[in-house]
């Protein structure tokens, strides 16, 4: 992911784009806490809410893989289904992650 | 131009792009993450241009949107939906009061259509609401089913149409949801009720409670039941809190209003109650009669031995006077009791108040009576007895009340039943005659108007009052499929109403003729006489011996009809009495009109007629007598059947 060109895109300076990228980690982070849980208990409404957060803010910022993911799993959610949804989910966090990573790694 | 800008959204992704974005274009911006701390804001903040996100939990955007819009201060602002779902509902949100509506999507398309939209709100007429979306090019497929949508339309459609007020609150017990009907409870406007505090809703003294209750919930429901119903907005509320066990951990209140049905509950009671003493005072009365009956009946056959010249003979007719009195106190219980009219037509109310007014007035000298009648008032169909003393137990009942003198205002109108709306009762829609009786007397306090009608409850002194009468007034006007009320303050005048309902029937000459003074008549007929208590048959035997009737004695209704069947050719007429034990009197008739469908019998009773009486009369029964009797009543009665044809 060449993060300097998506800000580019996106029309943000870097230090704005990071500054929503953590933003967005920080509350990815607690919607996929949110999202886990209610998947182990079958609870569908919390699944909606928690993943079309992630959605929503990962199109905000251009990172489509999230997006597409999310979007799958709140369709399928929708049509109270929560099969096959955890390995989406799995993906999503890993991407989370790497980005998170990525963002460490940045010169301060 | 600098504007002052609100965004609610409940991501702080995007709360921090369109701060970042506006600010460098030198706005003024404030940012809310939920509908409750947006109206919070804007109760200090009147910004120019509103973006709110569709999708929030609590207060939604749409439901935020008509707040703000209903908002005095805020109907100028340009509001502007963040949302990809308008889009794909085809969601008119001109509807709910946005000017425009941007969908949500990679940052660098938003951030023209946020800057274009603001270009926009300079250049827009007031009023003038636009109807495009910004960045709906395809960007955001399907977000939502539109089955989906449909089955939250559907619970919002339940939700509205609920008969109970459903109120959801945060933690903070913060009110982000109200139907319509919890709007109409609380008594304020939707904009003012979404964000303020639920507790605060109800009196300080139910506060604790409901705090206590909301604390101590752990995931169960609690509710509190119509015996200790909490006060709001000045209704008697059940309240059930129902927690959603779900990452917001808000709760649902159920709120229903019981304040009718604890009204309708109470008076329930209360009618009960007057039942109740009413159907132990007809028993009372009954029984009471047999007793009358039986002292008239030894005191009739003393008089018809001895000649008025004897030292007794004062005595007696003293007694026989007292007899009477006793028995009209009797007929005022059996009024209470409602046990009957006796002969029912069309009469004139205004002829009847005429009559007993002046009557009444020759003997209270001291009381002014004023009578405002209305011409062409309907007739009413009423027993002409019992509405006459309604009238002087209503009369003596002011007088009392005046013992100084005063004005007694009488006033007869006709009305239809929409007069009585707001009083106690449910009126049967139709005509009614109003009669009110008005005194300058001392009025009365609330306690007194409670149990005025009450037997036996009287505030006369010792000896004064029995009690009774207000009692029977009541009995009576009911008896008449009629309603009667009381308006009446301390130290000021007083006013029953009475409601008759009116007939369609034409007044009849309106006077029944004064009781006419038969003398004794004698018979030589055969009579079987039928009653189960020995006092009433030793004496009405010797009476009836005494005016020449040979009598057959049956002390129940099998013996009667075994008597009968035997001698049916003998017996001219049977006097029975309806209540008895086993069989009563009606079963006797049937019995007896089999055996001689011709059979001539007079109906006695210690009760008067009432609806059980009046069938057997319709039945073909002869005649009606009421206890206690003197001869004179007993041989009039006998001689206008046995001379029937």
């Amino acid at each position: 992911m060449d993060f300097t060109k998506l800000a580019e895109d996106l029309g943000l300076d870097e230090d704005e784009f990071w500054e929503l990228v953590e933003l967005f980690l920080e509350t990815s982070a607690s919607d996929l806490g949110r999202l886990q849980s209610a998947i182990d208990r079958g609870d569908i409404q919390q699944t909606v809410e928690a993943v079309h957060s992630v959605k929503g803010a990962a199109a905000n910022l251009g990172f489509e893989e999230i997006y597409e993911l999310a979007k799958g799993v709140e369709e399928k959610a929708r049509e109270n289904s929560l099969d096959g949804v955890t390995e989406p989910v799995r993906i999503i966090k890993e991407k989370c992650d790497l980005i998170g990573e990525m963002f460490r790694a940045m010169p301060v | 131009m600098k504007k002052k800008i609100l965004v609610v959204d409940n991501h702080p992704v995007m709360l921090k792009f369109m701060a970042n974005l506006l600010e460098k274009e030198r706005h003024e911006v404030l940012t809310a993450k939920d509908g409750v701390s947006a109206l919070h804001i804007l109760k200090t903040y009147t910004p120019d241009v509103i973006f709110v996100d569709l999708i929030m939990p609590n207060i939604n955007g749409k439901k935020l949107c008509q707040i703000i819009r209903g908002m005095p201060n805020l109907k100028d602002a340009y509001l502007i939906v963040l949302s990809a779902v308008a889009i794909e509902e085809g969601e008119d949100f001109a509807e709910f009061g946005a000017n425009a509506c941007i969908a949500k999507g990679p940052f660098n398309k938003m951030a023209q259509h946020v800057l274009y939209a603001l270009d926009q709100s300079d250049q827009r007429r007031s009023g003038d609401l636009a109807e495009k979306t910004l960045g709906g090019e395809g960007v955001y497929p399907r977000e939502i089913t539109r089955e989906l949508l449909s089955v939250i339309k559907h619970f919002q459609v339940i939700l509205e149409g609920m008969a109970e007020g459903i109120l959801e609150i945060t933690p903070e017990a913060r009110i982000v949801y109200a139907n319509p009907i919890s709007i109409a409870l609380t008594g304020m406007p939707e904009e003012k009720l979404l964000g303020s505090h639920f507790i605060e809703l109800f009196s300080e003294t139910d506060r604790q409670m409901i705090e206590d209750m909301l604390k101590t919930m752990e995931g169960k429901p609690q509710t509190i039941s119509e015996e200790s119903t909490v006060n709001l907005h000045g209704k008697q509320i059940v309240l059930k809190m129902v927690p959603i066990s779900r990452d917001e951990h808000t709760t649902v209140v159920i709120l229903n209003d019981v304040t009718e049905k604890k009204r309708m509950k109470a008076q329930l009671l209360r009618t009960g109650k007057i039942e109740a003493i009413g159907t132990l005072a007809g028993g009372i009365a009954h029984d009471f009669n047999n007793l009358l009956m039986g002292i008239q009946g030894n005191i009739s056959l003393m008089l018809l031995n001895i000649p008025p010249t004897h030292p007794h003979y004062e005595r007696l007719t003293n007694i026989e006077k007292m007899v009477q009195s006793g028995s009209k106190l009797t007929s005022q219980l059996l009024g209470y009791a409602r046990k009957g009219k006796y002969e029912v037509k069309a009469i004139d109310l205004n002829q009847l108040v005429e009559e007993t007014s002046y009557t009444f007035g020759r003997t209270r000298k001291e009381i002014n009576i004023h009578r405002e009648l209305a011409e062409d008032l309907f007739p009413i169909e009423a027993d002409q007895g019992q509405i006459e003393q309604v009238l002087l137990n209503l009369y003596i009942n002011a007088a009392d009340a005046m013992s100084g003198g005063g004005d007694l205002i009488l006033k007869t109108e006709n009305v239809t039943h929409n007069r009585m709306k707001g009083s106690l009762y449910d009126p049967k829609p139709g005509n009614y005659v109003l009669l009110t009786v008005t005194d300058t007397g001392a009025g009365m306090d609330e306690e007194t108007m409670k149990r005025i009608f009450d037997p036996f409850f009287t505030t006369k002194e010792m000896g004064r009052g029995t009690g009774l009468g207000l009692a029977s007034v009541y009995g009576i006007i009911k008896a008449h499929s009629g309603y009667i009320d009381v308006d009446s303050r301390k130290g000021q005048e007083t006013t029953f109403r009475i409601y008759l309902p009116a007939t369609g029937a034409k007044r009849k000459a309106q006077r029944g003729e004064s009781e006419k003074q038969h003398e004794m008549t004698r018979g030589k007929e055969t009579i079987l006489f039928v009653d189960d208590e020995d006092m009433i048959i030793d004496v009405s035997q010797e009476v009836l011996k005494t005016l020449g009737y040979k009598v057959l004695l049956a002390r129940g209704g099998r013996e009667a009809v075994e008597i009968y069947e035997k001698n049916k050719d003998k017996i001219d007429i049977v006097i029975l009495d309806m209540v008895m034990p086993n069989m009563g009197g009606g079963q006797v008739y049937d019995r007896l009109k089999e055996i001689n469908p011709n059979i001539k019998v007079l109906l006695s009773s210690g009760y008067s007629i009432d609806g059980q009486a009046s069938e057997i009369l319709e039945r073909g029964c002869n005649g009606f007598i009421q206890k206690p009797f003197n001869v004179k009543q007993l041989s009039e009665s006998i001689r206008s059947i046995v001379e029937s044809a």
